[in-house]
């Protein structure tokens, strides 16, 4: 192109580039605006529909709270149906299972816990329904796979509190030594809340000295 | 390069580039690489601005300050500043996972808390002004205020999901008591230490042998003589002498100064009646109905009774609207200028305050009062003596410091000059002593090198509120052996509490023996005259069984290898201890609200475990690089 165009000359070049490629500008703004406007209206949709999950939530829980399992296996239902992609599913059904201990029904727990763990994408709160659901096995006799649930690879940072579990559940097998194992390898990890410490050497304590211990190891004055 | 650009924005090319552009705008604005302010922290990416975390570390550190009433030790603070930063980082995770999830609190929810909040209440209602001026003066938007709750309570939904389904089962609840509340029968003896330590001869030999084997334990400590000058506020106030002239000459450049402190305000006895403009009633609707309640009051009605009935001020409302006597500087400006413009008897028209409309009736006045100089004398004499004094504290401490500083070797001069008496203290340790000693500051300067080494005179210390201190160590006195008179006692009781240990434990070992050997506690004890503690039945809290005792006890268990055990007592005796009975807890002890309690504290500790491993796990995951220097 030339330097020095006259005005005229100037318009008309503008002109010109204008006739080419007009078409083409309108349409990429055209484009840009529709792709925004798309954008923001699939964030408000998302929004609405986590806030609508929320009430549902909401109302399991009060329903959970008066121990009503009708309304509260109702709410969700529609979790399921409607809300699956939000985060009030999987708290729906912790809060369900609580219910079921509550009413002592220990398999339906067993059952939530056991969807989270396969469904969530909550990766830390797959393993704490992996500690519930071992829990509530074990209140339903089925220690065999409360034991491979609680699979110590995946326990992470609540490796404590697998081993704890862990030790529960063999105790109710009668795998003394196993169990007191487990709870020393409780008490061996970081000092980090994971697990109420006391309460596990208590755990530890009561199942006596082991054989070939010395009983007597005094800690702290007198 | 440019031509050439410009030759090929043609075309689609030309309408790609456009789209592209005018999106990236429209969506992130055009901040983009704009937040280069200093950064925290970086979290998965995510940048955590300094302020607030300075801010955060700043109001504990000040928290410390109060309770520590000093300086803070170096480590509390370095610990301060790490948990500080922690605690942000893990709230940042918290915000990522609750985008990421997708957790979402709607703008109600998040409005109802605010309104919730006490400090944006006035008279226990809502009031958006208080909002707005809480908030300015915090340095918050609305939006972002806002913003933030919104995503306090998202973590807290997350949270509380995880706390509120805790649960614990029948079985662990079960076995928690029967542990938790064990029993366990238990008797032991003592073989105490005291009965041993009279009967044990130490000869003036072995005294002897162990002064010098162990010089060491019997040194005096280090210590230094010194000498100090003090300049004093409260003597320098003693001796402030003044004449009736100096007195009034002070008052009348005082009134001048500060009337305040010479007149006593006017007063003036308020009643009111607020319509507030609030969420409820607009601006319009608040002043037809305070015109209308003006009109009722105007025409006759009893002001209090009105106000009792209808004022939105509840506090006042129920003392029929009086606000006591007021003074200027009490009530907001508007209330204010009205109010000392009303004749006694007046009621006001509708005056606006950011609380909405008041109605005032002017009950009385009390005129205000100037104080003549006899009424003010004694006030006078105390603000004249504490000004000419302070004023001479400061003076002399000033001259103090540079005559010390000029002569470093010796505190003469300024003592000569300022007519001050050279204090002296002796042997005062590292330890410190009394009264200045005490202080320190002054410990602290005495043991420093250039005072210490150099022997030169300290730096001027503030020790308290009107005094000032220079010191200097005249002698410095190294650690020295005791003499052995005067430690001899001191090592013979040593000797002597070593001797009868080692006794107790042979006692007590051949005791431990014969129990074992199935020996009745009772009568071993006899055997080896030591003290019987009958059976008794105790649980792990129980302090009637001395702890370390308990502890044994309930670590052993019911087999003939561990039924009996032996240990040393803190204090040398020794105790033999057998465990004959144990009694689990049981559930059916506790009553049902006990139960109900326990099941609730059970649960909330597993969720509360749970949550913890849930954030740590988030740590561990989680790429943090924290800013250091920033925080150096």
């Amino acid at each position: 192109m030339d330097d020095y165009l006259s005005e005229k000359e100037q318009i008309q070049a503008i002109r010109n580039w204008w006739k080419e490629n007009g078409a083409f500008v309108i349409a990429g703004l055209v484009l840009g605006i529709s792709g925004l406007t798309g954008w923001n209206f699939w964030q408000n949709y998302k929004l609405e529909r986590a806030e609508a999950a929320g009430a549902v939530y909401s109302e399991l829980v009060a329903a959970a709270d008066r121990l009503d399992l009708d309304l509260a296996s109702a709410s969700l239902e529609t979790l399921q149906s409607d809300y699956s992609s939000t985060p009030y599913l999987a708290q729906g059904r912790l809060m369900l299972a609580k219910l079921h201990v509550s009413r002592g029904d220990f398999p339906a727990a067993a059952d939530q816990f056991e969807t989270i763990v396969s469904q969530t994408d909550d990766p830390e709160l797959e393993q704490i329904a992996r500690i519930r659901l071992a829990r509530t096995l074990l209140a339903a006799d089925e220690s065999t796979r409360a034991l491979e649930v609680l699979d110590l690879s995946r326990a992470g940072a609540f490796g404590p509190r697998f081993h704890e579990v862990r030790g529960d559940i063999l105790l109710s097998r009668g795998e003394t030594v196993a169990a007191r194992e487990e709870y020393t390898r409780a008490l061996e990890g970081p000092q980090d809340g994971v697990i109420d410490r006391q309460a596990v050497q208590l755990k530890l304590d009561s199942l006596g000295a082991a054989a070939g211990e010395s009983q007597v190891e005094p800690t702290g004055d007198a | 390069m440019l031509q050439k650009i410009r030759e090929k924005i043609t075309g689609w090319v030309a309408g790609v580039i456009l789209a592209l552009l005018a999106f990236v705008f429209a969506v992130w604005g055009i901040d983009i690489g704009f937040s280069n302010q200093s950064v925290a922290a970086v979290v998965n990416g995510d940048k955590l601005p300094i302020a607030p975390v300075r801010q955060a570390i700043q109001n504990q550190m000040s928290q410390l300050q109060q309770a520590y009433g000093a300086e803070v030790p170096e480590v509390l603070e370095v610990q301060v500043r790490d948990s500080v930063i922690e605690g942000f980082i893990r709230n940042r995770l918290l915000v990522q996972r609750i985008r990421e999830e997708g957790y979402r609190v709607s703008d109600e929810a998040v409005s109802a808390g605010i309104r919730e909040m006490p400090v944006f209440q006035v008279n226990g209602q809502f009031s958006i002004d208080a909002y707005r001026a809480m908030l300015a003066n915090v340095g918050y938007s609305p939006t972002s205020f806002e913003a933030e709750q919104r995503q306090n309570l998202q973590i807290a939904q997350l949270q509380d999901g995880i706390l509120d389904s805790a649960f614990v089962t029948p079985a662990e609840l079960e076995r928690r008591v029967r542990i938790a509340d064990e029993k366990r029968a238990t008797a032991w003896l003592t073989v105490p230490v005291s009965a041993y330590l009279d009967s044990i001869d130490i000869a003036d030999d072995a005294v002897a042998e162990e002064y010098e084997a162990n010089a060491d334990r019997y040194m005096s400590p280090e210590s230094v003589d010194i000498s100090y000058l003090e300049v004093n506020l409260a003597e320098i106030a003693s001796g402030v002498s003044m004449t009736e002239q100096d007195l009034r000459d002070f008052y009348d450049s005082e009134v001048v100064r500060d009337p305040e402190m010479f007149s006593t305000p006017e007063q003036r006895r308020t009643r009111h009646i607020l319509v507030a403009v609030d969420d409820n009633r607009d601006e319009e609707a608040a002043l037809a109905r305070a015109q209308s309640l003006l009109d009722r009051v105007r025409g006759g009605e009893d002001f209090s009774q009105v106000a009792s009935e209808a004022s939105d001020d509840t506090g006042s409302a129920s003392l029929g609207g009086d606000l006591d006597w007021l003074e200027p500087g009490m009530m907001d400006g508007p209330f204010e200028e009205v109010l000392f413009t009303m004749d006694e008897g007046e009621i006001s028209e509708p005056v606006r305050t950011p609380f909405g409309y008041h109605i005032i009736l002017l009950e009385g006045i009390r005129p205000g009062d100037v104080r003549e100089f006899d009424e003010a004398r004694a006030d006078l004499e105390s603000e004249y003596r504490s000004r000419m004094s302070e004023d001479a504290f400061y003076e002399r401490a000033e001259r103090m410091s540079e005559l010390t500083f000029e002569n470093p070797d010796t505190l003469r001069p300024a003592a000569e000059e300022l007519g001050l008496q050279i204090g002296v203290i002796e042997k005062m340790t590292r330890g410190g002593g009394s009264g200045l000693a005490a202080n320190s500051e002054v410990l602290s300067a005495a043991f420093s090198e250039d005072v210490l080494k150099n022997g030169e005179n300290s730096q001027p210390l503030e020790i308290g509120e009107g005094r000032a201190v220079v010191l200097r160590v005249d002698q410095h006195h190294e650690p020295q052996p005791r003499p052995l008179a005067e430690v001899s006692e001191e090592i013979r009781d040593r000797l002597q509490r070593e001797a009868a240990r080692s006794q107790v434990l042979a006692t007590g070992e051949e005791a431990l023996a014969l129990v074992k050997a199935g020996g009745d506690l009772e009568s071993v004890a006899d055997q080896v005259s030591a003290e019987f503690s009958p059976p008794l039945l105790a649980g792990r809290d129980d302090a009637t069984v001395p702890v370390r005792i308990r502890e044994a006890v309930f670590a052993a268990s019911l087999d003939a290898d561990s039924e009996a055990g032996g240990l040393a007592l803190a204090d040398g005796s020794y105790a033999v201890w057998v465990l004959t009975d144990i009694v689990p807890g049981s559930l059916e002890s506790l009553s049902a609200d006990n139960q109900a309690e326990l099941r609730a504290r059970l649960a909330g500790a597993s969720g509360g475990a749970e949550l913890t491993g849930y954030i740590n796990q988030l740590r561990n995951d989680a790429t943090v690089v924290v800013n250091t220097e920033q925080f150096e």
